[in-house]
This record gives C-alpha cells, sequence and structure tokens, in this order.
C-alpha cells in the first residue's frame, strides 16, 4: 500500500512541478468562467424589454404545477444555464486531461527510469495502478479547487443560483468523464516512450471520450432533479418521482459503463506489459 | 550466491548476445570485462531482472529468475545501477531518494531518512540535496545513482559503468565505497576501466562474443600475460608490428617508447617488464582473436 501511496503522492507532486496540473485546472477554470460571462449576458434582461415579456414571464409563473410554487425562477434560469457552463467546462477540462495526462508513464522512459523502476520489486499492478491513481487524485483535486472557485465567481458574475444542484451537476459530470478521460490517456500512452508521442495518442483518444461525453452528458445532466424536480427540464424530461428513479437508474447505468471501459483498457495494457516483460 | 548454468540469450532478428555463459559468483567484488557487444550488459540486465533468458538457469540467492515471483523477491535484495541513468528532473534528491526508498520496500520513515542522509553525505551532495536534480552536472547525477544503488542495504548489487562521468577523486573514494561494502554483499562491476578492477575485485570474467573466455581472480588473468609484455623504444615514425599490441605509447628525446603485448622476444631494443591486470586481458583478447 505505501508503495502504491508513494507512486500516486510523487506522480502528483511531479505533475504540479512540470505545470501540467496547474495549466489543467486553468483550462477549467477559464472554460467555465467564459461560459459563465456568455450566460450572464444572454440572460440579462436589456433596457428596452417591454412590458409585454415581463407579464408573459409572470403568467408562466403562475401557471406552474403545485410541486414548483414557490420556487424562485431567477434561481431556476441561472442555475438551468449552469448546464451550460459545466459542460463547457468539462469540455475544455477533458481535451487537457486527454493531452496532458498521457504523458505519465511515457515520461518515465523520456527521463530513462523506467529500467531502474523494473529493477524494483514493485508488480507491473501496483505501478499502473499507482500512475493512475496519481493522474486521478490530481484530475479531481482540479474538479474540486476549480469547483469552489467557480461558486464563487458564478456569484459574481451571475448572480444567485442553486449552489446544490450546481454543485452536484459539477461533480457528477465532470468527475466520471474526467477521470475515464484520465484513464484512458494515461493507459493508451504507457504503450509509448515519448511526451510528444503521448499528446499525439491524446489527440487520438480524444474523439472517442467527446463521443463518451456527448453520450453521457444527457444522462448525467439529470442529476440536479434529484435535488430539486423542476431540474429535469435540465435534460428535457417531465419532473416527476418516476422521472427520478429513472434518472437514477440512467446515471448508474452510465457510471458502470464508464467502469467497464476503464476495466477493459486496463486489462489490455496490463497484458501487454505482461507480455513484453515476458521477452 | 549467484549461479548461472548455461545461460543464452537471442535477441530478435537471432543476435545471440549470450551463448552458454556458466558463472559461479560469491560474496565480494566480481569484475565483469569485455568489448562493447560482448554480452555484459545483457548478462547484468537478465541478473537485475530486467530480462528473461531464452535458455539456461540462473539463481540468485536461491531465486530461480525464470519465475516471476522469485525474481521480485530477487528484486527485494537488489541494487542496480544502470549505465544509461535517468533521473526525475522535477524531483530534489531527498525526494528522489526517499521514492526510490519506498518502493525497495524500506517502510520505517525513520530509518529511510537515516539511510538517506547517510548516503548523500557519503556521495558529498549534502549541500545540494534539495536542489532539483535538473540542475545536476553529469557527475552528480551519476553519484545519486550510485546512492540509490546502496539504498536498502542489498545483497546484490549490480553496478554498470559505476565510476563513468566521476572525476578522478569521486573514482577512488566510489571504488573504496564499494570495496567497504563487498565484505558481506555481492558485487558485480561491469567496466571498461581495468584499473578499477584491478584496484578492488578478487574475482573476474571476461567475456567475448557472449561466451566466458576467463573466469577466475585478477592475479590469474595478469599470470597468462607473464612473458608477453614488453617495452621497446623506437625512432620516430617507426611503429611496432602489426602483430603486437600497443598498450602504450610515450614519446621521448631518443623516440618512441611502446608498452607491447604479444611475443616480441625476436625484436631488437625489447625489454620484458611485469604484466599489469591491463596487458593480461589485451594478451586474452589477443589470444581470442587468434583462435577466432
Amino acid at each position: 500500500m505505501s508503495k502504491l501511496n508513494a507512486i500516486a503522492r510523487y506522480e502528483l507532486l511531479m505533475a504540479w512541478r512540470r505545470r501540467s496540473l496547474p495549466i489543467l485546472w486553468l483550462l477549467l477554470l477559464v472554460g467555465s468562467i467564459f461560459f459563465t460571462t456568455l450566460v450572464a449576458n444572454s440572460s440579462r434582461p436589456t433596457a428596452d424589454a417591454d412590458q409585454a415579456d415581463v407579464v408573459e414571464s409572470t403568467l408562466a409563473a403562475a401557471d406552474l404545477p403545485e410541486w414548483a410554487q414557490g420556487i424562485d425562477m431567477l434561481v431556476v434560469e441561472h442555475t438551468v444555464g449552469l448546464f451550460s457552463v459545466v459542460i463547457t467546462g468539462m469540455v475544455f477540462f477533458m481535451v487537457g486531461v486527454t493531452l496532458l495526462m498521457g504523458e505519465v508513464i511515457p515520461l518515465d522512459r523520456q527521463f530513462k527510469v523506467r529500467e531502474l523502476l523494473d529493477t524494483l520489486p514493485i508488480s507491473r499492478a501496483t505501478y499502473l495502478v499507482g500512475k493512475l491513481l496519481g493522474a486521478w487524485i490530481g484530475v479531481l483535486l482540479g474538479i474540486l479547487i476549480g469547483g469552489a472557485l467557480c461558486v464563487v465567481a458564478i456569484r459574481l458574475i451571475l448572480g444567485i443560483y442553486d449552489l446544490r444542484v450546481f454543485a452536484v451537476m459539477w461533480l457528477v459530470m465532470l468527475t466520471p468523464m474526467a477521470l475515464v478521460a484520465a484513464a484512458l490517456s494515461v493507459l493508451a500512452g504507457s504503450f509509448f516512450g515519448s511526451r510528444r508521442t503521448a499528446v499525439l495518442v491524446g489527440l487520438l483518444v480524444l474523439p472517442f471520450v467527446m463521443t463518451l461525453a456527448m453520450v453521457a452528458v444527457p444522462t448525467l445532466g439529470g442529476i440536479g432533479a434529484l435535488i430539486e424536480p423542476i431540474y429535469a427540464l435540465v435534460v428535457q424530461m417531465e419532473p416527476s418521482a418516476a422521472t427520478n428513479t429513472l434518472i437514477g437508474q440512467r446515471i448508474e447505468d452510465t457510471l458502470l459503463v464508464f467502469a467497464g471501459v476503464v476495466l477493459a483498457a486496463w486489462t489490455v495494457v496490463w497484458g501487454w506489459m505482461r507480455v513484453r516483460s515476458a521477452r | 550466491m549467484i549461479e548461472i548454468e548455461n545461460l543464452t540469450k537471442t535477441y530478435r532478428g537471432k543476435v545471440n548476445a549470450l551463448n552458454g555463459v556458466d558463472l559461479a559468483i560469491g560474496t565480494g567484488m566480481f569484475g565483469l570485462v569485455g568489448p562493447n557487444g560482448a554480452g555484459k550488459t545483457t548478462l547484468m540486465r537478465i541478473l537485475a531482472g530486467l530480462l528473461r533468458a531464452s535458455s539456461g538457469r540462473v539463481v540468485v540467492f536461491g531465486h530461480d529468475l525464470s519465475h516471476y515471483e522469485e525474481r521480485q523477491s530477487a528484486k527485494a535484495n537488489l541494487g542496480y545501477l544502470p549505465q544509461d541513468l535517468g533521473l526525475y528532473p522535477n524531483l530534489n534528491a531527498t525526494e528522489f531518494l526517499n521514492y526510490m526508498a519506498i518502493l525497495k520496500g524500506m517502510t520505517d520513515k525513520r530509518e529511510r531518512g537515516r539511510q538517506i542522509d547517510g548516503l548523500i553525505e557519503n556521495v558529498r551532495l549534502t549541500d545540494v540535496a534539495k536542489r532539483r536534480l535538473k540542475t545536476y552536472s553529469g557527475g552528480m547525477k551519476r553519484r545519486i545513482g550510485i546512492a540509490q544503488a546502496l539504498l536498502g542495504d542489498p545483497k546484490l548489487l549490480i553496478v554498470d559503468e559505476p565510476t563513468a562521468g566521476l572525476d578522478p577523486e569521486e573514482r577512488v573514494r566510489f571504488r573504496n565505497l564499494l570495496a567497504d561494502m563487498a565484505a558481506d554483499r555481492t558485487i558485480i562491476l561491469s567496466t571498461h576501466i581495468v584499473e578499477d578492477i584491478s584496484q578492488s575485485c578478487n574475482a573476474l570474467a571476461v567475456l567475448r562474443g557472449g561466451r566466458v573466455v576467463f573466469h577466475g581472480t585478477p592475479g590469474d588473468l595478469i599470470e597468462r600475460a607473464r612473458g608477453h609484455v614488453w617495452a621497446l623504444t623506437m625512432a620516430a615514425r617507426q611503429r611496432p608490428d602489426e602483430r603486437l599490441t600497443v598498450v602504450s605509447s610515450l614519446q621521448m628525446q631518443t623516440g618512441t617508447q611502446y608498452r607491447v603485448v604479444g611475443d616480441a622476444a625476436d625484436s631488437t631494443d625489447v625489454v620484458q617488464v611485469e604484466p599489469s591486470l591491463e596487458d593480461g586481458y589485451l594478451w586474452l583478447m589477443q589470444g581470442q582473436a587468434v583462435v577466432g
């Protein structure tokens, strides 16, 4: 366990010092804040908005079903807008993760440390899991720190919003996607021996990761409904108890698929390392 | 004890790097010499568990290296310094050694810290221990490599060209450090610098073309050259017979004085001299070339 911990810890330290992590975290922050500004500008009422729009909006609120009564529609509007902020942040972050995390294993070869590591009493699995953990912790820290900064930035730029819904959307949409992207990038990179090739491989992995993300976004984005039913509207579903069950089930299925993808990739790489060491 | 029986390594393209090597290596310093491509590095990489043998058997302290688990157990008692050592540029010396120590299985933090500090002092890097490794010179990096190999007090130490890149003073220091450690462990030293072996090894093997062409003590190898080492002085622009191997040449006012290995008894102005290990090695290689 201490070996695994050491690999992950030092991987994190080295990623920080070679500036991969700060760049990654900055990408997430810049993407999110930039899009928050766009959302804020688009939702701000213009000076010449006529009285009719305001009346229509008030009537629409009055027509809301019973469960939605008492909900601050401005908060809902802002929070729904944050769905696209999270998606933008996620896209920026995943591009960064896929391109920057692939270097983790190739750098050991590029720095000529791999031969030394291979003479140490650590198993292939420990090495691989340690490297993955290091990358994952870096990604998770980015999500947490980026999230905390975004919470403040969004409040300043956009105004009031539902913090609980934003927080779960941020965590549930970003975390699994970023972890899968990091895992695929680290594992795909392990076939190669230099940072440059790892980035090129990241470019090949990126479309696959993005496809996964695009398929999963409509499911994961529904997480807000589990807090307030009205947020089922984010994923264009009718707010109801049945919808919530369905959303919960879909999220579970999506996470299982993600875990399967990571496990399959891990098995392939582990098997390849095993074959390679038998030469 | 390390036992190597009929060891063969064939790379892709049917390149025979090792061809039926038999060796038994006990406690103490063991030198491995031979020309480039002789198979020294391949042999050391097999002993370090980095390569698998094509055939034959290698047993390191009772662990048969043909099995993965046994290989892992053997690695727990191994210190290795590769010829082309790399370091993590963004770590400092203490961090790098701490990382390696944990991976070697040193779990006691206090003991680890004590040993790391001692080794850094031994290789004279205390003043720069907190500096990033990317700022180190080639010699300093080599010294860190030596320190990491000594971490965990390994029973088997494999060092490939350990003194390359070190200045003469450091070379002597490191040689003495190894010699001190050799009392209760096996140290396998591969080098092109025959002097390193003559000063510190109690046994050596000479490899050529993937085969062991000599296995014995430095004294045995020196004895082989006895009667075949000569000093001869020649006028400027004259060169010794092509059949003789020139060990050294010294420009003098009267001409050039050569130290040669070979059969020069029929030449004029020759004086037989006491052989050194280097002479023994060259005489052996000359004989092998004739046989070849």
